[in-house]
């Protein structure tokens, strides 16, 4: 699945950003939507460093609060959000002191906005004004940061950045309706880079495309990268995109990131059985084999969202109830198989790389109590939300 | 264009649908004005006035119903309405030309200033949810909720009665010669505030609320979040993104209560006596004078359509995707 001259790049890039400089910084980041009792807590204390020219990975499942996190880190959260706590540090580049991005006054967000970080949001499709042509919504970017360029010149940038993604430059006359899905994703791409952002956010930009138009676009993506030199923090839910693409990988869960490590050391050891079930939730191979690898990396994550975690018993209610079931059926199966249950806990290095053999019935990713305490980077603080992180809450996995 | 083309198709059905209406209601009701006018003028007509104004009035008896059909589009093509009975022997179309420039100029304006006081509030007020500001909101619909005549009759007792600084009725002091001299133009302006306040004051909270809905609405969009995030100045967001989408709407209402302005006034004519389309119609009805009655009738159904085709035309130009190019 992963050609190895991809890996042996990540791997490269994996050494050499432990001694880069950090770009990006983000300290403790907690979110909440809602005031009072009744509010969630999408992010719970987030620590996210990005590196100069890294591309850094951040997968997880739907509603982990990944998009939360892009929001929340350049002051753009909708309401009912509310930043709680937290610092985004940004490194300028002559060196200089990091700026707190949530404690900037309004106008030097709003000159840094674009020019230092640039975003591609999720919803790439409904991201362009439909009231105006493509190429005004490029220009004015540029319009806002650079006062003193002429329109020839904007208009001159704006060709340029459509073919620099691919589209045909006579598109700046185009509406967005008059687009297709992937090419007004390109267009958020290229307006991205309209100013050449030191960082460039994307969040899921690929998702509602089919997987050429996906390849297509990721490839692009990183040959820009090679060009320009910006770093990246990529947000997808498909771990096996990341393993190929990211110099480094975060896996997010419920508002936390739980695992951080490089794009090969996740996928062969991933540490946190949500990372292993993400990992192997993708199809291979044969149809039978594909539908019981997925149903049972399905059935050993145990999803769980905000909503149920704010009262500090969500994952292990949910869990329970998951382990009921599954356990009533693994049973039977592995009376079956003969294989032993086994729960937890798998030490790193001890276990090598999954195979299709390693990963039958019995054998399972483990609940590394260590992996956990590294991928948040602190101790559990104290109140509601404490219960959740000891051992017992992860889901008792049986094969 | 094309969209333009057969939306032009649909109006011109729709005009020939309203004025074929037009033709036959009077045809079927009961009661025969033509009589009841020779009443009024006992004796003073002999038969032959008798029969041409039966002929004139287009209920003579011996046509064929489609003869008088043909004539009768063949007189509104030349503008020739019929003759009004109230006001005999003026033809509708004058009656109707004094009348139609008091309503469209006094209620036109005062819609005009709601619709633009309304949407700038509203635009603020959306942007801007959760500030002190929103109080402004239930003072409006106050003003909305209260019958129209109520209000009308209040401001006449407060700041012409009680306070005498706007006169109470009419468009002008009576006695005036109408004309652009200053004087003229001062009183008609002064005769107008009061009715245009009114006018302003119940009509401005639906603006405002439209508007501050729809920015909501538009506010949570991606692009406006991406114009955010792209750093553009603030008020370029408001305005060039947000407020320039959500007042989509605004405009194609603002068009359909244009329609309305040869109409919707008759209340206020009747609380301010003021010589406008309203008031006539309101006459007409009083007097069975159905030549007028269909007369503004018309006037007011082409003014709706009108208003229709000018908020396509403009919807046109502000949302392109309902441009069908090639
Ligand atoms: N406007 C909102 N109000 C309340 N809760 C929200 C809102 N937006 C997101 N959330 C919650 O925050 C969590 C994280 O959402 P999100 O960041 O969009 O997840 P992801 O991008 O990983 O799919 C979700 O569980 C969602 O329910
Ligand atoms: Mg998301």
């Amino acid at each position: 699945m992963t050609p190895p001259t991809t890996q042996v790049r990540t791997d490269r890039a994996a050494a050499r950003s432990s001694d880069r400089r950090p770009i990006l910084e983000i300290r403790d980041l907690a979110v909440d939507y809602g005031y009072g009792e009744d509010r969630v807590h999408a992010l719970r204390g987030v620590n996210l460093t990005l590196h100069e020219g890294e591309v850094l990975g951040l997968a997880g499942e739907s509603g982990c609060g990944k998009s939360t996190l892009v929001y929340g880190a350049t002051r753009l959260l909708p309401p009912p959000g509310l930043i709680s706590a937290g610092e985004v540090l940004y490194y300028p580049e002559d060196g200089a002191e990091p700026v707190d991005v949530l404690r900037l006054s309004d106008a030097d967000l709003r000159a840094g906005r674009w020019q230092d970080i640039a975003v591609v949001f999720q919803g790439a499709m409904n991201s362009l004004n439909p009231v105006y042509r493509v190429g005004r919504q490029l220009m004015d970017a540029i319009k806002a940061h650079r006062r003193d360029s002429t329109s020839q010149e904007r208009e001159e940038r704006a060709r340029e950045l459509l073919d620099m993604v691919g589209i045909a430059p006579e598109r700046i006359r185009s509406y967005p309706h008059q687009l297709s899905g992937g090419m007004r994703q390109r267009v958020m791409i290229a307006m991205a880079l309209a100013l050449e952002p030191r960082v460039l956010i994307m969040d899921e930009p690929t998702t509602a495309l089919d997987v050429v138009m996906q390849r297509q676009i990721l490839e692009q993506i990183q040959d820009l990268r090679d060009r320009l030199g910006f770093s990246v923090i990529f947000i997808t839910h498909d771990v096996s995109l990341l393993v190929e693409v990211a110099d480094r990988i975060a896996i997010m869960y419920a508002g936390e990131i739980v695992e951080e490590a490089s794009g090969k050391q996740v996928y062969k050891e991933p540490r946190h059985p949500y990372s292993y079930g993400l990992l192997h939730s993708f199809p291979r191979c044969t149809a039978r084999a594909v539908s019981c690898r997925a149903s049972r990396a399905r059935r050993r994550t145990c999803r769980t969202s905000p909503a149920d975690a704010r009262s500090g018993r969500g994952a292990r209610t949910r869990c329970r109830s998951a382990r009921r079931s599954t356990r009533s059926s693994s049973r039977r199966r592995s009376a079956r198989s003969g294989a032993p249950s086994r729960a937890c806990s798998t030490p790193r290095g001890t276990r090598s790389r999954p195979s299709s053999r390693s990963r039958r019935p019995g054998v399972d990713p483990a609940c590394d109590d260590r992996s956990r305490s590294r991928g948040t980077g602190r101790r559990p603080r104290s109140g509601a939300g404490n219960s959740r992180r000891s051992p017992r809450t992860w889901p008792t996995v049986i094969g | 264009m094309k969209f333009l083309l057969r939306r032009l198709g649909f109006y011109v059905l729709t005009a020939w649908a309203a004025v074929t209406l037009n033709f036959f209601i009077p045809r079927v009701m009961k009661g025969d004005p033509v009589q009841a006018l020779i009443n009024r003028y006992q004796g003073q007509i002999d038969q032959d006035a008798v029969h041409s104004l039966y002929v004139l009035f287009g209920l003579d008896k011996k046509q064929s119903l489609w003869q008088q059909y043909v004539d009768y589009w063949n007189q509104i093509l030349h503008g020739n309405l019929g003759i009004s009975f109230t006001f005999f022997p003026e033809p509708v179309s004058q009656v109707i030309k004094d009348a139609l420039p008091w309503t469209i100029a006094l209620v036109g304006m005062a819609t005009i200033i709601a619709v633009v006081l309304g949407t700038l509030i509203g635009t603020y007020l959306g942007w801007r949810r959760g500030t002190w500001a929103d109080s402004i909101l239930p003072v409006m619909t106050f003003f909305s909720s209260v019958p129209y005549f109520w209000l009308g009759l209040l401001f006449i007792a407060l700041l012409a009665i009680a306070v005498p600084i706007f006169p109470a009725n009419n468009a002008y002091t009576p006695g005036m010669t109408p004309s652009f001299s200053f004087a003229f133009v001062q009183s008609v302006v002064q005769h107008g505030f009061l009715p245009a306040l009114t006018i302003v004051l119940s009509s401005v909270a639906g603006w405002i609320l439209g508007m501050r809905n729809m920015m909501v609405t538009v506010g949570s969009e991606d692009y406006v979040t991406v114009a955010q995030a792209k750093g553009l100045p603030e008020r370029r967001v408001m305005y060039g993104y947000a407020a320039r989408n959500a007042v989509l709407p605004q405009v194609s209402s603002f068009a359909l209560s244009l329609g309305f302005v040869v109409s919707g006034s008759l209340v206020m004519e009747l609380v301010f006596s003021y010589p406008g389309i309203g008031a006539q119609l309101f006459a007409a009805i009083g007097a069975k004078d159905y030549p007028l009655m269909q007369g503004i009738f018309l006037v007011i159904t082409v003014a709706v359509l009108l208003a229709n085709i000018v908020a396509d035309v403009v919807y046109v130009f502000l949302d392109p995707r309902t441009r069908q190019e090639g």
